[in-house]
C-alpha cells in the first residue's frame, strides 16, 4: 500500500510528535481498511473552510433568488427579515450590541467568516430538510442573508470568489481562549462574614418539575422516617385556593395566540400552526404550558412583536393559571 | 396514590420543623412475611435485556423545554441526584443533539473515511475498525453549555439542570493514533475535521496535538455498544474536552493545515466577553465539582448526621483534592475521595456533616493534579461577565433552609 522509502520519515515524525504511549504503535500497519479514490470521496467532501473559502464549489446565486427561497424555506423559523420566530435563531441585525447586557449575536453582528455561512446552510439547513438545497440555492441564500445584514448590496451575486472576499464586520472579534481564572485553595476565614447572597432563584419558578410549576421551593413533605417521598409522576396536585380557572384563560389564548397557533390559522401568511404548536384544545394548551410561560409570561418573546397586543395583566393571569396546576374544566 | 400522599401528609405530624427535629425512635410495627416470599417470581429471561425497577421510574433524563426552539436541536439532562459512584448508566447519559438523534444507523452500512493531508485515504467499515488493537478508558463527558443558564444568576433549581449535561462512561475503541499511522498523516497536517452522519452533519476542528495524544474512536460505552442517541455505531472521544467536539455518528476525518472555523466553533461554543470579544477554542473542560446530595431534589431528612456527597472532575487530569464549605466559602474542610481516581473521569467525594437545623450554604471546590483550583462564581464573572454561556466551572452554592429544603443560590 505504501512505498517502503517513506517508513523512516514516519518514524522520525513519530519520535517528534507522538507521546510515549503511542510509540508502541509507530510503524505498525495493520492493512485494515480500503483505499478510496478522491472521486469516490467527493460526495462527502463538501466541507468549506470558513477562513480561506477552500472547498467552495462552482455555482452562483443572487440576493433576489435568495429572497424567494428564503420566503418558502427559511422564513417560518427565522422570520421574513431574519428576525427569528419563537426561540429559533435571529439571523439579522444586532450590529453594535456585543458589549451590551443582552448582546444580539447574529450572522451580521457576530459571525467572523462568510464562507462558514455556505458550509452551514449546505450541511444543516433547512432544519427539517438538510442536504436538500443545490449549490446555486445555497449561494443565493448566502447572498440574501448577507444582504439582510447590510454586508452586500441587493444587487450582489455570490460565487466562490465573491464569498471568500467578503469581510465580515466581526472578523477580528475572536481571541484564542487562555486560562482566565485563578483561585487559591484557602481553607479558613477566606472571606468576610456574613456571606452575601447575590442571586436567589427561590421565586423564579422556571425549573421544569413534574410536581407542577410552582411547587418547587415550597415545603417538602417528609414522612415519619424523615425520608422525602419520591416524585409521584401520576398524582395531580390539588389546586390552591382562589385558583385561576381555564375559563379565565381561554379567551386570552383565543384572542392573542390562536390566530397563528391553530390548525387553520387566520393570520395572513400561515397555512398551518407555526412549529406545529396548536392551541386547538384545552388539553393542547395545558400540554404547552411550560412554553407558554417561557415565551409569554417570563419573557415577551410571544406574541412576536406583541402583534396581538397581549397585556401584562393577561400574561400574569396565564402565569397564575399555570402556577395553579393549569386546571382544566 | 392520593391515599399514600394523604398518609405522608399526616405522617409529617404538625409541621415540617417538627418532623425534622431529632425525635425519639418510635417502636417499629411487628414484621409481616413480605408478599415476595410467598409467590414465585418471574422467569429468568422474561426480560432478555432488563430494565430498572418500576419504583425507579423517576430516575430519568429530563429537559428544560423553554431552552430551545424545539426538541431536536436540544438537550436532556442526566439525573445526577439519583446516581451513585462515578459511572453513568447508558440510558441516563445526557443527550445534546443539533439535528436530532440520528436515525439508528446500520453498522454494516456505516463507513468512516479518513482523508485530506494523508498518504493514503482509507475507508473503514465497522468490521475493519474492530480488528485494530483496542483500549478501554473511563472518561467524563461534559457539554460546553453545562451550567450556562446560571452564568448571570441562579436560574435552575436542581442539580439535574445546573450540572446534568455531564456523564462518565467506560469507552472502548481504538486509539486514533493507530489510525493516523494507517493512513500516513502528513507532517504538514495541523488540524483534523471530524464530521457526523446526523442531520446537522456536525463538524468541529481538532488540533493535531490532541489527535495524537489521547483521542480515540469508541464503539462501546460501559461494556455495550453505544446507544443510538450517543453516537451509534461510532463516535470520537477527546478526553476532557468539550463534549461537542466528541462528534457522534462519526463518518469522516479530514486532515488539513487550518481550522475549518465551522459554525459550531465560531458563532457557537465561544464565550462572549463584556468587551465585545469572544473566547474561541476553549476546548478543555475546567476543574469543577458539585454536591449532588443534598441538593434541591434531595433535601435534608432531618437534623443530625448527613453524609454530603458529590462529583469532581477536570479536563486537565486527575482530581487531587475536594474541599467542602458549609458556610458559603468562609471555611473549608477536605472531603474524602473515593477510589478509583482516574484521569479526566468523575471522582466521587464524601464528607460527614452534623446539621444543626439552621440555614447553611454548601459549596464544594475541586483541585486537580495540575494545581488548578475551581474558581468562585465571582471570579468567573469578573473574568468573563454574564454572557459567556459556555464552560462555566465556578462553585455551586446550595442553601439548606431550616425546613430542610435546598435552593440554588449564588454568593458574593
Amino acid at each position: 500500500m505504501f512505498k517502503s522509502g517513506k517508513a523512516p520519515l514516519l518514524v522520525l515524525c513519530a519520535v517528534a510528535f507522538l507521546a510515549a504511549s503511542a510509540l508502541a504503535d509507530a510503524g505498525t500497519r495493520y492493512g485494515f481498511g480500503t483505499p478510496i479514490a478522491p472521486a469516490d470521496i467527493a460526495p462527502w467532501n463538501s466541507d468549506v473552510n470558513g477562513l480561506t473559502g477552500a472547498g467552495l464549489p462552482p455555482g452562483s446565486g443572487s440576493v433576489a433568488q435568495g429572497a424567494q427561497i428564503w420566503e418558502t424555506k427559511c422564513a417560518s423559523c427565522h422570520g421574513e427579515f431574519g428576525e427569528g420566530a419563537g426561540r429559533y435563531p435571529v439571523i439579522a441585525g444586532g450590529r453594535g450590541t456585543l458589549k451590551e447586557d443582552v448582546p444580539q449575536k447574529t450572522v451580521g453582528s457576530f459571525w467572523p467568516y462568510a464562507p462558514t455561512l455556505f458550509d452551514y446552510i449546505k450541511r444543516a439547513m433547512p432544519f427539517p430538510a438538510p442536504e436538500s438545497l443545490s449549490d446555486d440555492e445555497v449561494y443565493a441564500l448566502t447572498a440574501y442573508v448577507l444582504n439582510l445584514n447590510d454586508i452586500v448590496p441587493k444587487t450582489a451575486v455570490m460565487d466562490a470568489k465573491a464569498l471568500a472576499a467578503v469581510r465580515m464586520p466581526n472578523r477580528s472579534g475572536f481571541i484564542k481562549a487562555q486560562p482566565d481564572t485563578k483561585n487559591d485553595a484557602c481553607m479558613s476565614a477566606c472571606k468576610p462574614v456574613p456571606v452575601k447572597i447575590t442571586s436567589d432563584l427561590v421565586n423564579l419558578h422556571v425549573t421544569p418539575d413534574e410536581r407542577e410549576v410552582g411547587d418547587v421551593g415550597s415545603t417538602v413533605e417528609l414522612n415519619s422516617t424523615g425520608t422525602p417521598p419520591p416524585l409521584d409522576l401520576t398524582a395531580s396536585v390539588a389546586p390552591a385556593a382562589a385558583v385561576v380557572t381555564f375559563a379565565q384563560v381561554a379567551p386570552i389564548i383565543a384572542q392573542r395566540c390562536t390566530v397563528c397557533h391553530s390548525a387553520k390559522p387566520t393570520e395572513a401568511g400561515f397555512t398551518s400552526a407555526p412549529l406545529g404548536i396548536d392551541f386547538g384544545s384545552p388539553a393542547r394548551i395545558k400540554a404547552q404550558r411550560a412554553q407558554i410561560v417561557a415565551q409569554s409570561v417570563k419573557t415577551h418573546a410571544m406574541p412576536p412583536g406583541n402583534v396581538t397586543h397581549m397585556t401584562d395583566q393577561e400574561r400574569a393571569l396565564v402565569g397564575a393559571w399555570v402556577s395553579a396546576g393549569a386546571p382544566l374544566p | 396514590m392520593n391515599d399514600r400522599r394523604a398518609f405522608l401528609r399526616s405522617a409529617v405530624a404538625t409541621t415540617a420543623v417538627a418532623a425534622l427535629s431529632a425525635a425519639a425512635p418510635a417502636d417499629a410495627a411487628p414484621l409481616a412475611i413480605p408478599e415476595s416470599n410467598t409467590v414465585l417470581g418471574a422467569g429468568v429471561n422474561d426480560t432478555p435485556y432488563g430494565s430498572p425497577s418500576k419504583y425507579e421510574r423517576d430516575v430519568v433524563r429530563r429537559t428544560v423545554p423553554f431552552l430551545t426552539a424545539e426538541d431536536k436541536s436540544s438537550v436532556s439532562f442526566t439525573p445526577l441526584q439519583d446516581l451513585d459512584g462515578i459511572i453513568t448508566p447508558n440510558g441516563l447519559c445526557f443527550v445534546r443533539d443539533h439535528g436530532g438523534s440520528a436515525m439508528d444507523i446500520d453498522p454494516v452500512q456505516h463507513r468512516l473515511v479518513i482523508h485530506g493531508l494523508v498518504e493514503q485515504p482509507l475507508e473503514f467499515t465497522m468490521h475493519d475498525l474492530l480488528r485494530f488493537p483496542t483500549e478501554s478508558h473511563v472518561y467524563f463527558m461534559e457539554c460546553g453549555a453545562n451550567g450556562g443558564m446560571d452564568y448571570k444568576g441562579a436560574q435552575m433549581q436542581g442539580v439535574q439542570f445546573t450540572h446534568g449535561m455531564l456523564h462518565c462512561c467506560e469507552w472502548t475503541g481504538v486509539k486514533l493514533s493507530v489510525l493516523l499511522n494507517e493512513v500516513g498523516v502528513s507532517p504538514s497536517a495541523k488540524w483534523m475535521l471530524a464530521e457526523g452522519a446526523d442531520a446537522a452533519a456536525m463538524t468541529r476542528s481538532v488540533p493535531i496535538e490532541k489527535v495524537r495524544d489521547d483521542a480515540m474512536l469508541a464503539w462501546s460505552q460501559n461494556g455495550e455498544r453505544l446507544r443510538p442517541e450517543n453516537g451509534y455505531p461510532l463516535r470520537l472521544i477527546l478526553p476532557g474536552w468539550q463534549a461537542n467536539l466528541n462528534v457522534k455518528w462519526l463518518r469522516r476525518l479530514k486532515f488539513g493545515r487550518d481550522p475549518w472555523e465551522t459554525r459550531e466553533e465560531t458563532s457557537k461554543y465561544t464565550e462572549s466577553l463584556p468587551n465585545g470579544l469572544a473566547r474561541q477554542f476553549d476546548w478543555v473542560m475546567g476543574t469543577k465539582s458539585v454536591i449532588t446530595g443534598p441538593c434541591p431534589e434531595k433535601p435534608m431528612a432531618g437534623r443530625g448526621f448527613r453524609e454530603v456527597t458529590g462529583l469532581a472532575w477536570s479536563g486537565y487530569g486527575k482530581i487531587a483534592r475536594v474541599d467542602v464549605s458549609f458556610n458559603g466559602g468562609v471555611d473549608w474542610k477536605p472531603a474524602r475521595l473515593q477510589d478509583p481516581i482516574l484521569t479526566k473521569a468523575l471522582t466521587r467525594f464524601r464528607i460527614p456533616w452534623e446539621w444543626n437545623g439552621k440555614t447553611a450554604l454548601l459549596q464544594s471546590r475541586a483541585v486537580d493534579d495540575r494545581g488548578n483550583v475551581q474558581p468562585t462564581h465571582a471570579q468567573l464573572l469578573k473574568a468573563r461577565g454574564g454572557n459567556a454561556i459556555y464552560n462555566k466551572n465556578s462553585l455551586q452554592t446550595w442553601r439548606v433552609n431550616p425546613n430542610g429544603t435546598v435552593d440554588s443560590v449564588q454568593v458574593g
